[in-house]
């Protein structure tokens, strides 16, 4: 497992503060995202957009989740599991969308 | 495995890259450029984030990933403010 | 053109699906209804009552469809393309629809999103289908 006694530690962060805004950054923009799919998907009633929604909303809140924490850049097991259901829920719409659609 | 998790995810914003330039390339919709680019960097930042966890943990790669998502994001909010009508 | 999809057959579906603008629809009612008759992008312009940036937008999508094409002519002209009985046969049903029913029609072109939207999420279907 990434991160246990096995594998040497990460190398520390260089720029925590400079990092930290981009992290901000890309959480904001990822929920601003989100919104914006989040109409898509009321006006077109597809599925997709509804995945993508949830896609960039779990970036957003998973990004400002590790804003306060010491190594932003080794997130933990339940970070990397949330995105890891987004990402399957993200798949899983793309294979609807064709196989409903035969 | 952490690993294998951040590979699926490198390999579905590949696809959806792929997807949408693909998609840009026939049909010229400026929002698919941008969203698709969007996709490649976050697919850049995940191939770093791979690499800078398993591959080089002695060298800090975390700017390098978070910037990239930073520069795919915005190239995303430009698209859907300005091209999705 | 795959007969057994819906959006080929049903007119309504046709437009719901395919049909961008109340100008698009009526761009190609035009070239149904004078075909084989081929026009230029001002005669276009000024018969729709549209700028002539719109024209050029309507022809180039109605190009892409399949359903209008380009005439060898100087200046170039556009007449509607007789793909098959099929397409003739649908387009023959939305020139009936256009007639009986323009507000409802009207209605439901104008709530539909953005062609940009609706062209994404066309962007993830991977049937190498002419209209995907």
């Amino acid at each position: 497992m990434i991160g246990s006694a096995a594998t040497p530690p990460l190398a520390p962060i260089a720029h925590p503060f400079a990092d930290a805004f981009l992290l901000g950054f890309v959480a904001a923009c990822s929920l601003m995202a989100a919104l914006f799919f989040l109409k898509f998907w009321k006006t077109t009633r597809d599925v997709l957009f509804l995945a993508f929604a949830l896609f960039f909303l779990t970036q957003g809140i998973t990004g400002f989740a590790l804003l306060g924490i010491d190594h932003p850049n080794e997130a933990g097991f339940w970070n990397a599991l949330i995105r890891f259901m987004a990402v399957i829920g993200l798949l899983a719409a793309i294979l609807w969308k064709n196989v409903a659609a035969q | 495995m952490n690993a294998a998790l951040y590979v699926l995810t490198c390999l579905t914003t590949l696809l959806c890259s792929v997807l949408l330039l693909r998609a840009f390339v026939r049909v010229r919709r400026r929002l698919l450029l941008w969203s698709g680019l969007c996709f490649l960097g976050l697919t850049v930042s995940n191939l770093l984030r791979i690499v800078d966890l398993v591959f080089f943990r002695d060298i800090d790669l975390y700017s390098y990933r978070v910037g990239a998502a930073a520069l795919a994001m915005a190239l995303l909010m430009y698209g859907l403010v300005w091209e999705s009508q | 053109m795959t007969e057994k999809d819906p959006t080929r057959t049903d007119p309504y579906e046709f437009i719901l699906e395919y049909i961008d603008s109340v100008p698009h629809l009526e761009a190609l009612m035009l070239f149904w209804n004078s075909r084989p008759v081929g026009w230029t992008c001002e005669e276009m312009a000024s018969r729709l009552y549209v700028p002539i940036e719109k024209v050029v937008a309507i022809l180039r999508d109605l190009v892409r469809l399949q359903v209008v094409q380009e005439l060898p002519a100087t200046p170039a002209k556009f007449s509607y393309l007789p793909c098959s009985d099929e397409q003739n046969d649908l387009m023959r049903r939305i020139d009936e629809a256009h007639r009986r029913d323009l507000v409802r029609i009207s209605t439901m072109v104008h709530s539909k999103a953005s062609s940009p939207v609706r062209e994404f999420a066309r962007a993830f279907r991977l049937r190498k289908d002419r209209d995907s």
